[in-house]
């Protein structure tokens, strides 16, 4: 498990419109619209005091709030989805 | 360029530019009804020139130009240069209008409140809106719709409507014979002819209207309705707006905007007179 | 996706009450692994739509080369390449090739040497815009 923080860009980087069935984010700074569904969304709110986290970190912040399944999986998924998000400018490596 | 001609339609006015006279002599008179735009400076520039040295003369074949252009443009016979000018006004607004988002969609306005339509080529959204101009509503345009960035406002843009193959006679059944253009045989889409708004129409083509319903429509054998998630809704705007990525956020305000405001509903109808019963239905059920 | 609501509260829940009550987030398994689309430029589909166009196989900056069954472009005389197309190929002659039909005056193997070609087109190649609109889903 990688011990990479991830922190998420300026709150005024993106603007985000709730749809019923997804959310849509604007991203500023490349101009570019990304449709998100959970657990996306969810991430970026457990990351919005703009602390540099770990996946581990992200993980047991959602535990709380969330029933994530089996730990192991879930953990794999949110370094996912962190990669993935910070290859679109989303969140930056901190 | 040898001839010109200057046309204002909706917001937007084209100076075409043609080397020669006919295609243009076409375009005059069925756009005669037009108010002339006042002397300034056109927002496009299209020329219909010659595709190679020496296709001015012989066979005759056009490559159709302008501010922007797309050079794997495949030229027109001249029988055609009706539709070449029409595809060229088309090209300017599609790669260069930027004052307002432009959706691929047909509008016909109501009451103050515009329906849209939008689909694919051969969707049914040209034909449908222009019955529903012969029916009533006001034709705000059949190619693109132009959505206020600012105010969410569903604005004309009232070109010549662009009928295919069989949507000609069911027209030409519906509209007096001065409002219908040449018939244009063997083109790359079939055979087409052109509708000439109404005039109330053409006097109102600067008055937009709020956008009330948004509609997909399908030709299919089943007459069918369904409503349409916001998300599907906002993936398939996009992909039926030439200038969305390039508003910027303007673009993402307005679409979202309207995406979370207009209701939207799939149709399936077997035919025009089965889609129109479909669309007055639902309008009626609007709040 | 569906989150059904998880109840009752769990009783350590020792968190304030603006948290919203626990649920069940879907974190992959049946689902696709990304859980973002991002929206690509339609600039292409709709614009050339618009118009008619044409595909040269190759692009005329290099219609003297010939295509290999990969779709690369390669030199002339090449062992195992095709000529380059003598007339542009349409839109619609494209899209029905696309669909398992064939190319216009082209035998089976230089047919589907062809399409690679296309399939390989990029931006700022001509061609590319004619390409993209064939693309985009219904």
């Amino acid at each position: 498990m990688t011990t990479q923080r991830y922190r998420r860009e300026d709150a005024d980087a993106t603007v985000a419109c709730a749809l019923e069935d997804m959310a849509l984010l604007y991203h500023r700074p490349s101009g570019q619209t990304h449709m998100v569904i959970s657990p996306v969304p969810e991430l970026l709110d457990q990351m919005g005091d703009g602390a540099a986290l770990t996946p581990q970190e992200l993980h047991d912040r959602m535990a709380q709030l969330y029933d994530l399944g089996p730990r192991e999986e879930a953990l794999a998924q949110v370094e996912a989805h962190l990669a993935e998000l910070a290859a679109l400018g989303l969140v930056r490596r901190a | 360029m040898r001839h010109q001609l200057t046309l204002g339609i909706g917001p937007a006015t084209f100076r075409i530019g043609s080397a020669w006279r006919q295609p243009l002599d076409q375009l005059a008179r069925l756009y005669a009804d037009y108010p002339q735009p006042s002397g300034t400076i056109a927002d496009f520039t299209v020329r219909l020139q010659p595709a190679g040295f020496t296709r001015r003369w012989l066979r005759p074949s056009i490559f159709i130009t302008g501010d922007h252009g797309l050079a794997d443009a495949a030229p027109m016979s001249l029988a055609h240069g009706l539709l070449a000018a029409e595809m060229g006004m088309n090209l300017q607004m599609a790669l260069g209008w930027r004052r307002h988002l432009l959706l691929h969609a047909s509008s016909v306005e109501r009451d103050g409140r515009a329906l849209v339509m939008t689909g694919e080529s051969g969707s049914g959204k040209s034909t449908l809106a222009a019955q529903l101009g012969e029916r009533g509503w006001r034709l705000m345009g059949d190619e693109f719709a132009l959505l206020d960035l600012d105010t969410g406002m569903i604005f004309p843009f009232p070109r010549l409507v662009s009928l295919k193959n069989r949507a000609i006679d069911v027209i030409a059944g519906e509209a007096p014979p001065e409002r219908m253009g040449p018939l244009l045989a063997g083109t790359a889409k079939g055979d087409i002819r052109h509708l000439v708004p109404r005039a109330d129409a053409i006097a109102a083509m600067g008055q937009g209207a709020r956008p009330a319903m948004l509609i997909f429509p399908r030709f299919g054998p089943e007459a069918e309705l369904r409503a349409v998630g916001q998300g599907e809704v906002f993936m398939r705007l996009t992909q039926a707006s030439t200038n969305y990525v390039a508003l910027g956020e303007p673009g993402f305000a307005a679409l979202t905007r309207f995406v979370t405001s207009v209701p939207a509903r799939a149709i399936d109808f077997p035919s025009g007179d089965a889609a129109i019963a479909m669309v007055e239905q639902l309008w009626d059920q609007l709040p | 996706m569906s989150e059904p609501e998880n109840s009752p509260e769990k009783q350590d829940d020792g968190l304030n009450l603006a948290v919203p009550s626990r649920r069940q987030l879907l974190m992959g398994g049946a689902v696709a692994a990304s859980a973002i689309v991002s929206i690509r430029p339609a600039l292409a589909n709709t614009a050339a739509s618009v118009l008619n166009c044409t595909i040269n196989v190759p692009d005329q900056a290099r219609a003297g080369q010939a295509i290999a069954p990969t779709g690369q472009v390669v030199p002339a005389g090449t062992p195992g390449s095709f000529a380059s197309a003598g007339k542009p190929f349409t839109g619609e002659q494209v899209k029905q090739a696309m669909r398992g039909g064939r190319l216009p005056g082209t035998a089976y193997d230089q047919n589907q040497a062809y399409l690679n070609y296309i399939r390989r087109l990029q931006s700022g190649t001509s061609g590319f815009t004619c390409y993209a609109s064939l693309q985009m889903p219904r």
